[in-house]
Order: C-alpha cells, then sequence, then structure tokens
C-alpha cells in the first residue's frame, strides 16, 4: 500500500523548548539549527518507509513565510486564522513589484528544502493559499513570481509536488480562478514529469470535475468531512487518490477504521492509485500522537 | 445599570517576582526592587509588604505555602493596581491562573494533556484531549473569588472560560468515536458529536461553577468566548452553548462576555438569541481604530461594527484602550470614542467602557497608565454628556 506524509509536522517537545529559549535569547542561531537539525534526522527515521514524504518543514515558521526570505518588497505582517484551526499564519505584505534575489537562492533551498532525502515530496502552499496569505499583489502576479520560485526547485531536484489546497473547499473558485489554475498547473507540467498532487483539505471536496480536468497526477480528499459518495460519482481512473484517512484533528489511532474504508472505497471508485494519508496538516497534533500515526501508516505501507 | 460603568477584560502579565519562583528560577535583587516599588505606588499595608519581602528574600527554593503566598500578593498587587486606576469593577489579573485553557482543563476529570502544538511562529500552548465524559474534579474558581473578595475595596468581576472555548481548544476522542472516515453524513455526525460535547461542557463543568461562585456572593461574571467565530457553521452551537451555561441562572448575577477581535458581523443575529441571557457583549474595537481625536465616522473607523447594536438591547463593552501596543491612548482619544459610541447608540446606559482585551502583553507600567487614562477620558466623556 502506497503512502504519504506531506506538509509541517509537528515540532517535538525539545524543538519547542529551544525555539521558546532562541525567543527569549537564552540560546543563539547556531544553536537553534543544531536542534532543527536533530529534529530534521528524527522525523526523517520516523518516516522512513513511509513512501512519499515532505522534509517536515519543521522551521517553516508558517506555510508562505519562507518564500518572503527570496523575494525583494515583500514585508512580513500580522497574523491570520489559519482557517477554523487554533493556528495562525502571517500576512505577506507585497509593496512594489515582486521580484527573486536569485543569490539567496541556493542558501534558501537548503535551509528550507533538502536535497538528498529519499522519497522527497516537496510540499508547498497552492498558489490560491499563497494568495490567501498575501496581500498588495494581484493574483496574477504572485502566481507568475511563485512559477519562477517552483522552477528554481525543479531544476535543483526534481521531486514529486503536493500543492495544499484547503481554499477551494472552504470558499470554492470562480472562472478567473479556474484559468489561472489551469494556466499554472500547465507550466508546471511543462517543467517537470514527476507526478503533480494536490491536496484538498479543512471542508468536503469540491469542484471535482474540474480538478479532475486539470494537467495532474493526483487529488488528496479529506474523508473526514467528505462522504465516499461524494466522490465515487466522479471519474478517478487516470488520477490518484490521496485518501486523507489519517485524521490530523484527532488524537485517535485509525487502527481500525483504514481496513473498512479500503472495502468501501473499492466497492464504488477504481483510482489509478491510492495512497493512504493525512486527511490535513499534521503539526495540528502534538509531535507524540503524529508519531503514532505516522507508525500507522508505516505499517500499512508492508502491505 | 450605571453608564459608562468601566471594567478591565480579565488578565494582566504577571510579575517577575510571582513567575520566576513558579519556575524555580532564582530571583534577582532587581525582581524584588521592582515589587518594592510598585508595593509604594500602591500604598501596600506595612505588614504585608513585610511579610513578602520576608518570603521574596530566600530568593531561590520556594516551599509550597510560600509559593501560595507569593500568589496571594501578586493578586493583591494586580487588585490593588486596578483600583488605584480607579475602574468601577476590578479583578486580580488572573494572577492564580497559569492561562485561560489549561487552568481549567486541569481541574475537570477526562481530559488528557497531549503535548505542545503550535499557535503561531515559535508560540506554543498545550493541548488536551477529552478522553471521557467531563466531570468537575473541584470548583476551580471558588478559592481564587473568595481570596481577592477579601481584600478588594471594589466590587469585582470575574472571568470563566466558556464552555466552546474550553471545546474549541481540545482534540476530541471521545463524543467522536466510532466516525469512520468517508462515511455517509460525515458532516452532520461530527457536528452532532460537537454538540453532545458542548452540552457536557456547558451543563455539568461550566455551569456548576458559576452556580457556586453566584452562591458565594459574584455579582458579576464575565465570559471568555475567544474561540466563538473560529467556525461559522457552529455559531448555533456557541449560543447554544451560552444559554445551556446560563438560563435559569440570568437574574442572579449579571453576565458579560468578552470575543476576541474576529469578524463580529458572523455572530448576527444568532447571537441576539442571548439576549436577557447576557447582558453585555463585550468587543475589540481599539485596535482597528485611528488615533486621532474625532467623532465622525471616518476618524472612529474601528466602531463602525456598533452597527450590529441597533437592532437589540445589549450592554456594548466597548474595547477603548489597544492590548496590542504600547501607545498610551490620551484621554481626549478616549473620551471621542466613548462619545462616538454613544452617538451611534443613543444612549450612553447601553455602554460600559473596557480595555479592547486583557492587558497581559503589556508591563504593569503600561497597563497602568493605560487604564488611568481610560478612566480620565470616561469622566471627560460623562461631563460633556452631563451625567455627573
Amino acid at each position: 500500500m502506497k503512502t504519504m506524509v506531506f506538509g509541517p509536522f509537528p515540532r517535538s517537545e525539545e524543538l519547542v523548548k529551544a525555539t521558546r529559549e532562541y525567543d527569549r535569547g537564552i540560546i543563539g542561531e547556531e544553536e537553534l539549527k543544531t536542534y532543527f537539525k536533530e529534529g530534521k534526522e528524527h522525523y526523517l527515521e520516523i518516516t522512513r518507509g513511509i513512501t512519499l514524504r515532505s522534509n517536515g518543514l519543521l522551521n517553516w515558521q508558517d506555510i508562505v513565510r519562507p518564500f518572503s526570505y527570496v523575494l525583494k518588497n515583500v514585508e512580513v505582517g500580522g497574523l491570520r486564522r489559519h482557517f477554523e484551526t487554533n493556528f495562525f499564519s502571517r500576512i505577506l505584505h507585497f509593496d512594489g513589484k515582486p521580484e527573486i534575489v536569485e543569490s539567496k537562492l541556493e542558501g534558501w533551498y537548503m535551509n528550507y528544502f533538502d536535497s538528498e532525502i529519499e522519497n522527497n515530496l516537496y510540499t508547498l502552499p497552492s498558489p490560491l493559499l499563497f494568495y490567501y496569505y498575501s496581500n498588495g499583489i494581484t493574483k496574477y502576479e504572485l502566481t507568475t513570481i511563485f512559477f519562477h520560485i517552483i522552477e528554481f526547485l525543479l531544476e535543483r531536484r526534481e521531486s514529486p509536488i503536493l500543492f495544499l489546497e484547503p481554499v477551494i473547499p472552504t470558499r470554492g473558485l470562480d472562472e478567473s480562478d479556474k484559468q489561472l489554475l489551469i494556466k499554472f498547473y500547465k507550466k508546471v507540467r511543462e517543467q517537470t514529469d514527476e507526478p503533480i498532487y494536490i491536496h484538498l483539505y479543512f471542508k468536503e471536496a469540491r469542484e471535482l470535475n474540474f480538478l479532475l480536468s486539470l494537467d495532474i497526477d493526483g487529488i488528496g480528499i479529506d474523508f473526514y468531512r467528505t462522504p465516499i459518495s461524494k466522490v465515487a460519482t466522479h471519474d478517478f481512473s487516470d488520477k490518484v487518490l490521496i485518501a486523507g484517512v489519517i485524521n490530523s484533528e484527532s488524537p485517535h489511532i485509525e487502527e481500525r477504521e483504514i481496513e473498512g474504508f479500503l472495502e468501501k472505497i473499492s466497492e464504488k471508485l477504481d483510482p489509478q492509485d491510492i495512497y493512504l494519508s493525512p486527511n490535513s496538516e499534521l503539526h495540528l497534533l502534538p509531535h507524540n500522537v503524529a508519531i503514532r500515526k505516522v507508525e500507522l501508516l508505516k505499517r500499512w505501507s508492508k502491505r | 445599570m450605571k453608564a459608562l460603568l468601566t471594567h478591565e477584560i480579565g488578565s494582566l502579565a504577571k510579575p517577575s517576582w510571582r513567575t520566576k519562583p513558579m519556575r524555580n528560577i532564582p530571583l534577582e535583587e532587581e525582581d524584588i526592587s521592582e515589587m518594592r516599588r510598585w508595593a509604594s505606588k500602591l500604598d501596600i499595608e506595612k505588614e504585608s509588604l513585610e511579610e513578602l519581602e520576608d518570603i521574596l528574600r530566600k530568593k531561590r527554593d520556594f516551599l509550597r505555602n510560600e509559593k501560595r503566598k507569593i500568589i496571594y500578593f501578586s493578586s493583591l498587587f494586580a487588585t490593588r493596581m486596578l483600583e488605584k486606576a480607579e475602574l468601577d469593577l476590578v479583578y486580580d489579573g488572573e494572577q492564580h491562573r497559569v492561562e485561560m485553557y489549561e487552568y481549567p482543563i486541569r481541574r475537570i476529570d477526562g481530559f488528557e494533556f497531549l503535548g505542545h502544538v503550535r499557535s503561531f511562529d515559535n508560540r506554543y500552548y498545550r493541548k488536551a484531549a477529552v478522553t471521557k465524559k467531563p466531570k468537575l474534579k473541584k470548583l476551580f474558581h471558588i478559592e481564587e473569588f473568595k481570596e481577592i473578595a477579601s481584600f478588594a475595596e471594589k466590587p469585582i468581576k470575574i472571568p470563566v472560560t466558556g464552555a466552546y472555548t474550553l471545546v474549541d481548544w481540545s482534540f476530541d476522542a471521545y463524543y467522536l468515536s466510532g466516525i469512520e472516515p468517508g462515511e455517509e453524513n460525515i458532516g452532520e455526525k461530527m457536528k452532532e458529536a460537537r454538540r453532545n460535547f458542548l452540552k457536557d461542557m456547558a451543563e455539568e463543568i461550566i455551569r456548576p461553577n458559576i452556580e457556586a461562585l453566584i452562591e458565594t456572593g459574584a455579582e458579576y461574571i464575565q465570559l471568555d468566548e475567544p474561540a466563538a467565530t473560529t467556525r461559522i457553521e457552529e455559531i448555533d452551537l456557541f449560543v447554544d452553548s451560552v444559554i445551556n451555561t446560563l438560563t435559569g441562572l440570568e437574574n442572579r448575577a449579571f453576565f458579560s462576555m468578552h470575543i476576541c477581535f474576529s469578524d463580529y458581523s458572523l455572530l448576527f443575529p444568532e447571537i441576539e438569541k442571548l439576549e436577557g441571557i447576557v447582558k453585555e457583549l463585550h468587543f475589540e474595537y481599539a485596535n482597528r481604530d485611528g488615533k486621532e481625536l474625532g467623532r465622525s465616522e471616518k476618524k472612529r473607523t474601528g466602531y463602525g461594527i456598533l452597527h450590529l447594536f441597533r437592532n437589540n438591547k445589549f450592554i456594548v463593552g466597548l474595547g477603548v484602550i489597544d492590548v496590542h501596543t504600547d501607545f498610551i491612548e490620551p484621554p481626549e482619544l478616549i473620551r471621542d470614542r466613548i462619545l462616538y459610541a454613544v452617538e451611534m447608540l443613543g444612549d450612553p446606559e447601553r455602554i460600559f467602557v473596557a480595555p479592547d482585551c486583557g492587558l497581559r502583553t503589556r508591563t504593569w507600567d503600561v497597563a497602568y497608565e493605560k487604564l488611568r487614562n481610560m478612566v480620565e477620558g470616561k469622566n471627560m466623556a460623562e461631563k460633556e454628556l452631563g451625567i455627573i
């Protein structure tokens, strides 16, 4: 069975302590980097055996902040609630034409992505999610600059990409969004032969007909908000189904539920392939709980 | 009720001579000097000061009863500070509590703390899961209330975290059990589980605490519900939880409700079901308002949402101090904010005056200056309205 762990993983209690001490001036930047390095090594050990995994994004303060560090004319601003969770992200304020600072890209890549990890899955905000946390810029301008960053990532290392997409389920799409997404994913497709996935979460999946028509390889569904019957009416025969069956907002370990889910889905849907995955972002759980969920996924990886 | 009554909204910072002993960090001489400076400013009785000094002089390895005494004194100091600022209703800035979530949850059977989750940047909170039907271990606000009542010289208003916020900030490993991924009507089933969790928390946990507070003599009780607008589709559940908490008690105490900065329009009209139960609705206004003087719509941009109160009878808890900056609002600015609100609502008796939220992120010096100016601004507004 294929499995996937995407997006930010929760920080360990040691890392929580270290980041707090850094903020209080008790430890310095170099020491903090050591903690992050150890944290990442631990994460990679925990997720070894998962078919596709992000690098844990442990040092990402939120899902868009790292991009501000390679762009000119951007300032990090106030907080905005991360949809209906109790996590908050900072808004990026664009003032003037955004430009990539080429000289920073390599160091930035090494800090926020990873060159060597096995089974690497780039986890990135979708263009709509990036725009949700931005102001002072049009969707078109933002998507253009964001695409250039993705170009750099793929030149640096080709890996499957998963775009986090809570905006579509929570807010829907208008016609201009659809045109923007068609162009965006077409351009990303031209850059890579690796799979391109999107994951819909935080609300019931919608716009599936449109999304299935995009030049992408798979779609993730939050099955704690979407009944199988809502997905079963669509044709997934040429798409991968990323089945969000591990609940990132509950400490319950889904020992029993996955088997039943797979039976039901096989009766109603015949996707090209299935990945078992969290329904949303694992960093919403404490570290020790997230580890137990990953261990469960690893057991499924062996089946 | 008195027009333009002034009060605070819960928390104040905890002084270093209060926090360090609890974390087993040795006190420095400057911590003790700071305590003396405030003791002098607040006219703390000589006897109390000497007793506190005796304890703090030890600087480290405080015993349990000594820590208990330190909390008592920080509570006394904070209460005196609000009295000195001349607020009409006071409290102790929540000196007894760790914070508004963990403090009550630790006193409820059926919850298990699982670890830290991030709220933003490098900020985290300990999050618990409900694992069985919640049961009150012990009434959790009576002792602090009695203690503050023993020395407060002004009427006190006690803040209590509401059921909705405690539920929203917790994981659910009990009411949601049995829900299968992808099952039919999963959204409705999740909502039903939430409704049951809220009902138990309102009826079995928060209500008994409030009843006991009333029996102990509490006359003003503030329900804190910062999570109220988190989930748009649950506004009805939030309102039901308040009804379940307070119905039948509405004539036995004055209930206010504080909701942190958010899109308040989401609450209306559903929240109007609480008319007659909750008397005062306190929102944040100042942090979205301009700093220039004036009483025009253009100058008072933060107060446009007052139109939400035109078709109901709630008393408006008017946030006139931005708690997120050290900017000390001049009394004239406070006055103009109040007078603008009076003009919008047409009745000063419908307005109470307060900071936007708890002042715990400000130093005591800043908090005190802000509160002093708030009262002075309120006095200026009263004078102009001819109500003194």
